[in-house]
């Protein structure tokens, strides 16, 4: 008598789309009531997903969730982007206005902005706006600060772009 | 970690709550993944060390851009996704410099000594079934590899499988058969015995 291998070639052609160990259709089971290889292929495949589930398990080491917790302390303060560059960003206030201070005592004892007949403040406006860009001097400040906060907000983009790989 | 109290709670819900700052939501969710991570990373770095040291990894990552999970996704697909990519990153990079080690020693640039399936000949579990069950399975083809993993091995349901692998879930099903019969010849004299 020839094998049958009905159920082995509907599994081959992937043409059932149930799980055979855990659903068997009616029209199937009508089939395999009276195939006993087709019967004998069903409980090799329940054999087979029995052996899986029962292999060995591992299970994370003690120490698996105060490592984390560790971990996760040490992330949160490398990510905690604000606390850090505020003593920076004070700092780089307290620059600037120092510069404000310093230019414009500076500018005083120049005589340009007391003096204006001479006519050099207006006639000779580079100068003048030499002085003002000396002002300025905080704006200036202002750039390195906003290009601090970039590399910071690169460094996290990076960091993200790392993680979502 | 975990509480009784969330039992009946789902993974989705829990990550919302610790969205919105319960953090015993997440200790929850890291009992719920922890070793099922540990199991299934572990079936692709075949070092218990490494693979423990990804779940970790993945973890933190859930933690830090917990506000990136929307909840059209299963947690389980993303905490999955994640350790997925952390796991092929760190095999890359280990294969990279195993490759490399191989042409300092012999001086020659020979690309083909560099075997993926090089670890497996240690044994990795005390128990020598496991280890040729899980050599067994590593035999098998990518697509029908993981199915057997994330369905008998993580335990994971259809539509879990189905969501992770972006497969309908009669495909799922079908591919699990396909994967069984071809175990059912590679392990038949362990088959044999369970008759
Ligand atoms: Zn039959």
């Amino acid at each position: 008598m020839e094998k049958c291998c009905k159920i082995k070639k509907m599994i081959e052609n992937t043409e059932l789309e149930v799980d055979l160990v855990t659903e068997i259709p009616s029209e199937l089971q009508t089939h395999i009531d009276e195939c006993e290889e087709c019967a004998d292929l069903i409980r090799d495949l329940k054999s087979v997903s029995g052996i899986i589930k029962n292999t060995e398990r591992l299970t994370v080491s003690k120490s698996f969730d105060e490592n984390l917790r560790a971990k996760i302390r040490v992330s949160m303060h490398h990510n905690d982007k604000d606390s850090a560059p505020f003593f920076t960003r004070a700092f780089y206030y307290a620059a600037g206005i120092a510069a404000v201070v310093v230019g414009f005592f500076y500018i005083s004892s120049t005589g340009i902005i007391e003096s204006p007949e001479q006519g050099n403040a207006f006639a000779t406006g580079g100068v003048h706006i030499s002085s003002v860009e000396g002002i300025e001097e905080p704006a200036e400040m202002k750039d390195s600060l906003h290009e601090m906060r970039r590399v910071v907000i690169d460094d996290e983009e990076l960091r993200m772009r790392v993680a979502a790989e | 970690m975990g509480m009784i109290e969330f039992k009946r709670v789902t993974d989705e819900e829990l990550m919302f709550r610790f969205q919105n700052g319960e953090e015993a939501c997440y200790e929850e969710l890291v009992d719920r993944y922890k070793n099922k991570l540990l199991n299934h990373i572990f079936y692709y770095m075949k070092d218990r060390e490494s693979a423990e040291d990804i779940v970790q990894d993945t973890f933190i990552r859930v933690y830090v851009n917990k506000d990136k999970y929307k909840e059209i996704a299963k947690v389980s697909t993303w905490v999955y996704t994640i350790a997925n990519n952390l796991a092929k990153t760190a095999l890359s990079r280990s294969s990279k410099m195993n490759a490399f080690s191989i042409t300092g020693k012999d001086g020659e640039t020979d690309y083909e000594i560099k075997d993926k399936n090089s670890s497996t000949d240690e044994p990795v579990l005390k128990n020598e079934l496991n280890d040729i069950i899980m050599s067994r399975i590593d035999e098998l083809d990518e697509k029908f590899k993981e199915i057997v993993l994330l369905r008998d091995i993580d335990e994971m349901s259809y539509e879990e499988i189905a969501a992770l692998l972006q497969i309908p879930t009669g495909t799922v099903k079908s591919r699990l058969n396909r994967a069984r019969l071809n175990l059912r010849d590679a392990l038949s004299d362990y088959v044999k015995k369970m008759k």
